[in-house]
């Protein structure tokens, strides 16, 4: 009788509400107190369990004002949980979540007003053109008269879709939409713009277009997260990476870093205007270089060092000793071997224990 | 900056509108359902018109056949447009979109709901024309039509609101349900107004007193308010988010409507409709209580903390099931006292008790099934849904025990089915007077009353725990 499936509130008891109600202060705070020197988004050790199910476990990260931070991982990994939460959309088991130093829980209405989100899934209405699908969200946002009119003219001009005002939005192709929902977040000017997966199903040039949109909102000082499939354009466009599986944060830091290799050695891509097996015998007699791949114009090698004064060193010795290099590039690593690297030490230490 | 073409329409419509009605009249004036009922609506009163003009001093000949299209065009096709109100709105993953605006549940639901009343003043507007020329060359009374059609409209209202609630729901069996009630109402709701509420068609021809009249009339719009806005209130908790707390209000207002009404007996208004409507309208609001999602969210939890004289009220204004069932206690308790004060306790017969209680198990019956047999779900609109088919299924089974009880004569067939209080209910209702009948169905109800509180325990422990740690950091 006692089983509290049935009574067990989101969030659970002993958790969450407790936290948050010890950290509760008696008046919200003001915007400007919330913001002084807070991280644009917080979460510490986020729980969010549905059922048996653990959808976020343990999650804490924190945002910077003014960065891209790219949220990746797989399906089902926590990624939309997490961004959900902080969007004020869903209710931690455990753990505390704050957006520009105001707690989500606490302050949802405070919250709401600094984010701006993209959810995955295009909502779209029927018989309603572009112009009155914002106008609709800037009413709903509190803008009145000229400030509203001037609130949509904006977000269209700046997501260049004043030609289409007068479209009925299910005429709309997908990248166009996707343009609609960015604008829609943006129309109340938010602080921090949370985007889950805005590139999904766009075709190769809607992409550039958001790449482009999202970069310019990143200058002009927004914080933007955003998750995606796609690495390498959240490489591109990104101050940092989040990668996340099975509900725990596997990594965080730069795309820089994550390009780069972490044993100590570097791949070479060498071509050459003369044979490549030349370049195979060099390097059999060269030390702290390998051989990795002949290639119909050249060589993969790998050298014993990251320093850039050893791999300096390396291109001396092969141009003084006769081998006719045409381009010496140094290979960067995938960001897509990078997550998957990280899963699979992630998975071996799992093993491990 | 000058307003390009595309904005410059933006600015000429009343900001004082609610955004959500702005956008629903944007794109309900475009769909075709509204566009071909008005058209076929003036076609028909055109042929109405004419048919009653054809024949001199006898346009109450076709009054039925123009009151049939006014009937299904207000009461049926309306309404039943409001089923896909905020479904459409869950199903396009707009409500996120929306929740994160300024606009609350329910200025959403409200604004979905006077959009489609503000279609249906515009369809009456389209047939009161037609009302008055019939007046001109049909020969009908024009004051009873007009009040008739007021009162349509006010049916309409209700129906619409019944619709545009339930519409939170994502059960389709459940909506098909009320759908098959509102339905219902069409058929039944004209005949009980005519037989127990003539009064309200026809104040001047009813021999009634005025005050009685009056009254009867503030009773009438009072009941269809508060109707309307328990309705969409219920939707709009359905569609809320969990820190927004509806039930406080909820429940507070139905205790102050319950509790105007119950006094209106004392202005001369018969009493036996007015407790008829209290115990209906209890029935609804203890029904929404007891299937709520209980919530331990610290917002939700803080008012009751603040003040030592609010703590107690926790337990029958916090949202969630584990209050309702008090709240549930409370109504009771209140509408045993009125019926007492207005009959004289020594008065009350068996039958009554029996009516009574059957009511008042009938509430909290189904509890029994879902703490049984249901106690791993928690999804709100699924507990709400089960709750009704347990009710739909239960009067289905009373009806037919009454129907083999009248035709058999076999009153002791009621008796294997007595446990189920809506048994003595109809049994109440059809003139049984058993005291055994009424001891079964206060012993089940007992029972479903202590399972639901032994099942809330653990919700009352972390509550209190909670609000404790709420009020700490201020005493301290």
């Amino acid at each position: 009788m006692n089983d509290s499936s049935n009574v067990e509130p989101t969030p659970k008891p002993e958790t969450a509400s407790e936290e948050n109600a010890s950290s509760d202060t008696a008046s919200p705070p003001s915007r400007g107190e919330a913001s002084r020197k807070a991280p644009s988004i917080e979460v510490q050790n986020l729980h969010r369990h549905f059922g048996a199910l653990k959808a976020v476990d343990g999650v804490s990260f924190s945002v910077e004002p003014g960065q891209v931070v790219g949220f990746v991982g797989a399906n089902g990994a926590g990624k939309t949980t997490t961004m959900r939460i902080i969007a004020t959309l869903d209710y931690p088991n455990r753990g505390i979540v704050k957006v520009c130093g105001i707690d989500v829980v606490q302050y949802p209405a405070l919250v709401r007003n600094r984010i701006g989100w993209m959810p995955d899934s295009f909502g779209t209405y029927d018989n309603m053109t572009v112009v009155e699908y914002l106008d609709f969200f800037a009413r709903a946002l509190g803008f009145n008269g000229e400030e509203r009119a001037d609130r949509v003219r904006d977000v269209m001009d700046f997501t260049d879709l004043t030609p289409l005002a007068d479209r009925l939005i299910n005429k709309l192709s997908k990248g166009m939409g996707q343009r609609l929902c960015l604008g829609r977040a943006l129309i109340h000017d938010p602080d921090v713009l949370i985007l889950d997966e805005p590139a999904a199903g766009l075709d190769p040039k809607a992409r550039v277009e958001l790449k482009n949109l999202i970069r310019i909102l990143a200058d002009d000082g927004k914080t933007v997260f955003i998750s995606s499939h796609i690495l390498s354009e959240l490489g591109e466009m990104c101050d940092s990476l989040l990668f996340i599986n099975k509900g725990r944060v596997i990594h965080h830091g730069s795309a820089e870093s994550l390009k780069h290799s972490t044993t100590g050695s570097v791949l070479v891509d060498v071509q050459t205007a003369g044979e490549p097996e030349k370049i195979a015998e060099w390097a059999e007699m060269s030390p702290h270089v390998g051989l990795r791949e002949i290639r119909k114009k050249g060589a993969r090698i790998e050298i014993d060092s990251i320093e850039p004064e050893e791999i300096a060193a390396v291109l001396r010795r092969m141009i003084n000793e006769g081998i006719p290099v045409t381009e010496f590039h140094r290979e960067e690593r995938k960001l897509e071997d990078a997550f998957i690297e990280i899963l699979g030490e992630m998975e071996g230490e799992e093993q491990s224990q | 900056m000058p307003s390009t073409p595309s904005t410059q329409h933006l600015t000429d419509f009343s900001d004082r509108l609610s955004p959500m009605l702005v956008k629903e009249l944007r794109q309900g004036m475009r769909t075709h359902l509204f566009t071909i009922a008005f058209i076929l609506l003036q076609a028909f009163m055109v042929l109405c018109v004419l048919l009653g003009a054809s024949a001199p001093g006898d346009g109450a000949s076709v009054s039925g056949f123009f009151w049939f299209f006014v009937v299904v065009a207000l009461l049926l096709v309306m309404p039943i447009r409001g089923f896909g109100a905020l479904s459409s709105e869950i199903q396009l993953n707009t409500m996120d979109l929306i929740q994160l605006t300024e606009l609350g549940a329910w200025r959403v639901t409200f604004g979905k709901w006077a959009a489609l009343v503000a279609q249906t003043l515009l369809l009456v507007c389209g047939i009161l024309p037609y009302v008055v020329m019939r007046y001109f060359f049909g020969g009908i009374d024009l004051f009873t039509e007009i009040i008739a059609l007021f009162w349509i409209l006010i049916f309409s209202m209700v129906l619409t609101s019944i619709s545009v609630g339930f519409s939170a729901f994502r059960s389709v069996l459940l909506r098909a349900t009320v759908a098959v009630g509102i339905l219902l109402a069409n058929m039944i709701g004209p005949q009980v107004v005519t037989s127990f509420f003539s009064v309200l068609l026809d104040p001047v021809g009813s021999g009634q007193p005025t005050h009685v009249i009056v009254w009867t009339y503030v009773g009438g719009l009072l009941s269809s308010l508060y109707l309307i806005w328990f309705m969409l209130d219920l939707g709009a908790s359905r569609i809320a988010p969990e820190s927004d707390n509806h039930s406080t209000r909820k429940r507070l207002v139905a205790l102050i409507f319950g509790g105007i009404v119950l006094a209106l007996p004392l202005g001369g208004v018969n009493s036996t409709p007015c407790f008829v409507i209290t115990g209906a309208v209890w029935m609804l609001v203890t029904l929404d209580a007891l299937t709520e999602h209980p919530t331990l969210i610290p917002s939700v939890l803080r008012p009751f903390a603040e003040r030592w004289y609010f703590r107690p009220f926790t337990f029958l204004f916090a949202p969630g099931w584990p209050t309702g069932i008090f709240f549930y206690l409370l109504c009771v308790l209140l509408f045993t006292l009125s019926l007492g004060y207005h009959t004289g306790f020594a008065g009350l017969t068996i039958r009554e008790l029996q009516i009574a209680s059957g009511g008042a198990g009938v509430v909290v019956f189904p509890l029994i099934v879902i703490h049984l047999f249901f106690r791993r779900i928690t999804e709100p609109a699924t507990i709400f849904g089960i709750y009704i088919l347990i009710q739909a299924c239960t009067a289905v089974v009373a009806f037919f025990l009454m129907i083999m009880a009248e035709d058999t004569g076999v009153g002791e067939v009621a008796y294997y089915f007595a446990p189920i209080p809506m048994t003595a209910l109809f049994a109440g209702i059809a003139n049984s007077d058993d005291g055994g009948m009424l001891v079964l169905s206060l012993a089940c109800t007992a029972i479903a009353v202590l399972m639901t509180i032994i099942r809330g325990m653990p919700w009352y422990r972390d509550s209190l725990r909670i609000m404790r740690a709420l009020r700490e950091p201020a005493e301290d």
